[in-house]
């Protein structure tokens, strides 16, 4: 038979129907939702293709001239009468059903696709809006795909003869959806097949499939049906269930009201997982189930199997390797191709493995002059702490650790004192040389980021050299230690943590400082009924639109532009070049503002009390030193912790103010790629927008000098998508090639991390995964993060506490809780999976725990 | 080996002078108010170094001297490989 309905297929007819054909005829013989259609039978291509004579795959010698012919003539040769007469007959019984014009969907289903153990998904083409006139074409289109370069070099690689793959094709109804999505009945990346999860978003599901928009993300619990996780992400994008005439790209904006608007209903999910579950259970494996709503009802698109479950192997170089924590505090996702690309190299020790940064073990192993085992220095390395209490020294290592430590001395020296003693102003000389060279058009993307790190004159003010400022500045940390272990000495009644409590408050930190800016934002905004109502009725670039026409709005423009002046630089995940920055877009700001309005947050009386309680500290220390010798007379004690105290400060003020000017020299080299994107979309050799940041300098420059167009960029651009959004999903190893385990937890409930700002507090959860969707929290509530940045920090000054799944006590989250004095625990492992928002903790930053208390309860 | 310690003394003495001298540089957006402040790191670090040399005697005093002038040179000299360092990481990187 040369054409089959739907109804009329079985699960092992793959020969006939292909796996996709014959997965949807078994849905559809079970009553599955699925939409009505039929198949053309791949012995329709294997007559199609009886004349085209195809030799064996090792005789193919021109691969690429004989792709090329054979794509020609497929697309040249009449369909068969028969065929196009029994087509014609399956599309009159469907089109009679139907009071409108029937459009279809016109999908590859080769026969040996959709196996578990081979899989050529999205290497065989699928076409949407296919009119009754078109449906022949795109047949041929689909018998075609067999022939790419993609899917030819994938049968090669897999040792598949090209002469055994046979092509069916599935024309099913479009469903003209509403909503799409695609659900997994057992976790792809992680492998763990006790969760389904399901991923949405607005209009038709290609965007979804091809990697243009992040979807909203459904974690339900197989065994109890419950939804344990919800994120709901930022959707710019969508494709339409129905083209405009004008309309060039299927891809337009999604509505701002809809954007950050949750895709589904707890029906809605309900009835996925249900449905999920059943195509599980019927074909006896995992499922990568693919569906769509339109006006409410909710239609299968496909179910296959999943064939890629668990972390990606390739690719990892052999050899030992640390999670390079500076970086992965900052945001725990993959860079993007041409982030790495760009900073690759300037970094000593360091290596990229999927995205993430990590340090080269035997560099680091050879300067630690202890006898520890690799898992201890690697503990040491990430937590700062090894397991072991007993430590032995190594002579030679020592030795060769204080000659390296002399040339280092020698080498940088000088700077360490040109950075000791300087006011807090020094580096904003930085901002008019980041101007210069992003203005300069001879100095091109990877080239700034030299310019503005390392290329130095020979008086070049420190000011300038924000990135070695900024590696002088962990001083702080020994300085810390050295008060710490005084206090121990003198002042042993006093609290562990009141070191760390000294040594917070300092002013005129920047990402501080910009905290209350948006506060500042906030009291002016709330100061105007008008500004007020319209940051809080309407999306950010309407309020702002709105707001243009009004002279109290007038009033707020200019305040956030003075503050985007000063800040624009600044992102979430900044060190991402692709990360829109502020001055671009300041929807995340106005979020923060209005999340302020729905507060009554007063900062003045958190640091008043913050300064308080500090006085009184130094108080109790001077009268606890006050019988120690020689100490009423001089003072020498209170001057030792007091000039400590100060420089240690200092020095986290120097940190924190470098980074925030290394920032913007990122912002420098965004620039310069978003300049040569605009002129790549502009001659169309780029065709969609952030396309760019999947790949190199070197792709990038061969594009715009000519070497390479579009066609020789697509697949590449389109594969490192979906590898990125894979990478993203998994949650990186802190090390590799080296057994690392996980802090054990203290007891049932209480997990361990390590304290990073004293104190203990006692609250509601607030688990925020991206504070740009999502930034409402209540004061009182203890923030609960994957990871935090400057970005989030105006949710510090709402929350009472802070969990962070990684940091480290110089972290940002860090820095910022013991500046604004409340507990916060850090590198609390999975604490954003296991803690739920709504959920009474307790947060121990003295003693690095976390416990929580309905499972204690419970317990 | 006193005057290997002198020798290194020397160096420290030199980075400490040659870091007062770029105080100049980095506090020059604000020399008006710094260069009082500038002026007496300057005269201190020239006072302490007349002292430790004429507190020497003349082996001493070429051990320091040495120590002195081996850390500019090799200061200038580590600067101008580094940029020509970087020069190369940026023409390979092109």
């Amino acid at each position: 038979m040369a054409v089959l309905g739907l109804d009329q297929i079985g699960k092992t007819e793959i020969d006939l129907a292909g796996g996709k054909g014959a997965n949807l005829g078994e849905l559809t013989a079970l009553g599955f939702p699925v939409p009505p259609g039929f198949v053309i039978a791949a012995n329709s291509y294997a007559e199609f293709m009886a004349d085209f004579d195809i030799p064996a795959n090792d005789d193919i010698e021109d691969a690429s001239a004989f792709l090329e012919r054979i794509r020609a003539r497929i697309l040249d040769k009449d369909i068969a009468p028969g065929l196009h007469a029994d087509i014609e007959a399956h599309h009159e019984a469907l089109a009679a059903k139907r009071a409108e014009d029937i459009v279809y969907a016109v999908r590859s289903s080769a026969t040996a696709e959709d196996l578990a153990d081979a899989s050529f998904a999205g290497q065989h083409d699928t076409y949407y809006y296919v009119s009754h006139d078109d449906i022949e074409l795109m047949v041929r289109k689909c018998w075609a795909s067999l022939w790419s370069e993609e899917a030819f070099s994938y049968r090669h690689t897999h040792g598949i003869e090209h002469r055994s793959v046979q092509m069916a094709v599935v024309v099913q109804e479009m469903v003209r959806s509403d909503i799409s999505g695609v659900t997994f009945t057992a976790d792809p990346v992680s492998g763990s097949d006790t969760v389904i999860i399901t991923e949405s978003s607005w209009g038709m599901g290609a965007a979804i499939v091809d990697g243009r928009v992040s979807p909203d993300q459904y974690i339900v619990d197989k065994e109890n049906r419950r939804l344990t996780s919800i994120k709901i992400s930022d959707k710019k994008f969508m494709v339409p269930s129905a083209l405009s005439p004008d309309q060039q790209s299927r891809l337009v904006e999604v509505p701002a009201t809809l954007r950050r608007a949750e895709s589904l209903t707890d029906d809605q999910i309900d009835e996925i997982t249900d449905w999920a579950m059943k195509a599980e259970a019927h074909f006896g494996g995992h499922q990568d189930i693919e569906w769509a709503i339109s006006k409410g009802d909710l239609f299968l698109l496909q179910s296959r199997p999943i064939t890629v479950m668990g972390p990606p192997d390739g690719n990892i170089p052999s050899g030992k390797y640390v999670l390079f924590k500076p970086i992965a505090e900052n945001f725990t996702d993959p860079l993007m191709p041409l982030t790495q690309d760009v900073v690759d190299g300037l970094v000593p020790m360091m290596e990229f493995i999927h995205g993430r940064v990590y340090m080269n073990f035997d560099h680091i192993r050879a300067l630690i002059p202890l006898k520890l085992s690799d898992a201890d220095v690697a503990r040491l390395v990430y937590l700062s702490a090894p397991e072991t209490d007993k430590l032995k020294v190594s002579i030679p290592r020592i030795l060769l650790l204080v000659i390296i430590l002399y040339i280092n001395y020698l080498i940088m020296g000088v700077f360490y004192r040109r950075t000791a003693y300087l006011p807090d102003d020094f580096m904003s000389s930085f901002r008019s040389y980041f101007e210069k060279v992003a203005a300069d058009r001879s100095i091109d993307a990877p080239s700034a980021l030299i310019h503005l790190f390392m290329k130095f004159r020979f008086f070049e003010p420190v000011g300038n050299m924000v990135l070695l400022v900024n590696l002088a500045a962990p001083r702080y940390m020994l300085l810390l230690r050295l008060t710490g272990s005084l206090l121990e000495r003198w002042a042993p009644a006093l609290p562990p943590d009141t070191a760390s409590l000294l040594c917070s408050g300092s002013a005129g930190v920047l990402s501080t400082d910009m905290g209350r800016e948006i506060l500042d934002l906030a009291r002016l905004a709330k100061s105007s009924a008008v500004v007020e109502e319209a940051l809080q009725a309407y999306e950010p670039v309407e309020a702002l639109e709105r707001l243009k026409t009004d002279e109290q709005g007038q009033v707020f423009h200019e305040a956030l532009s003075g503050f985007l002046a000063k800040h624009g630089h600044r992102a979430l995940k900044e060190f991402e070049l692709s990360s829109v920055r502020w001055e671009e877009d300041p929807s995340p700001v106005i979020g923060m503002v209005r999340n302020y309005l729905l507060v009554d947050t007063e900062l003045d009386d958190t640091e008043a009390h913050v300064t308080a309680h500090r006085d009184a500290l130094w108080q109790e220390l001077t009268e606890t030193l006050a019988d120690l010798p020689l100490e009423r007379l001089f003072r020498p004690r209170l001057r030792i912790l007091r000039f400590l105290v100060e420089r240690a400060k200092y020095y986290m003020k120097l940190r924190e103010n470098s980074r925030f000017y290394h920032i913007m020299g990122f912002y420098a080299v965004r620039k310069k790629v978003l300049e040569l994107e605009a002129s790549l979309l502009d001659r169309q050799v780029l065709k969609c927008k952030d396309d760019i940041f999947y790949l190199t300098w070197k792709e990038i420059k061969d594009l715009d000098n000519g070497v390479t167009g579009w066609s020789d960029v697509e697949d590449i651009i389109r594969t490192r998508r979906m590898e990125h959004i894979r990478l993203t999903k998994m949650v990186p190893p802190k090390t590799i090639g080296i057994p690392f385990e996980e802090a054990t937890e203290l007891a049932g409930s209480t997990m361990s991390g390590q304290g990073a700002s004293p104190g203990r507090y006692e609250g509601v959860a607030r688990v925020i995964m991206d504070p740009a969707t999502d930034n409402e929290i209540k004061p009182g509530e203890i923030l609960v993060a994957p990871y935090t940045d400057p970005a989030w920090t105006p949710l510090f000054l709402t929350a009472n506490a802070a969990v962070i799944e990684v940091g480290s006590y110089l972290s940002h989250a860090g820095t910022i809780a013991r500046e604004y004095g409340m507990p916060c625990v850090v590198d609390v492992s999975n604490c954003t999976s296991k803690i739920k928002t709504g959920e009474r903790i307790v947060v121990d930053g003295t003693h690095g725990a976390v416990t929580r208390l309905e499972e204690e309860a419970e317990g | 080996m006193l005057e290997v310690i002198l020798f290194l003394t020397g160096v420290h003495f030199m980075m400490v002078l040659l870091a007062c001298i770029y105080r100049i540089v980095d506090l020059w957006y604000r020399i008006s108010d710094y260069w009082i402040g500038i002026l007496i790191r300057f005269v201190v670090v020239l006072l302490l170094n007349a002292v430790v040399l004429s507190a020497l005697g003349e082996d001493g005093r070429t051990a320091f001297l040495w120590g002195q002038a081996s850390y500019l040179a090799f200061h200038v000299v580590a600067f101008w490989l580094t940029r020509l360092g970087l020069l190369i990481v940026d023409i390979v990187r092109r």
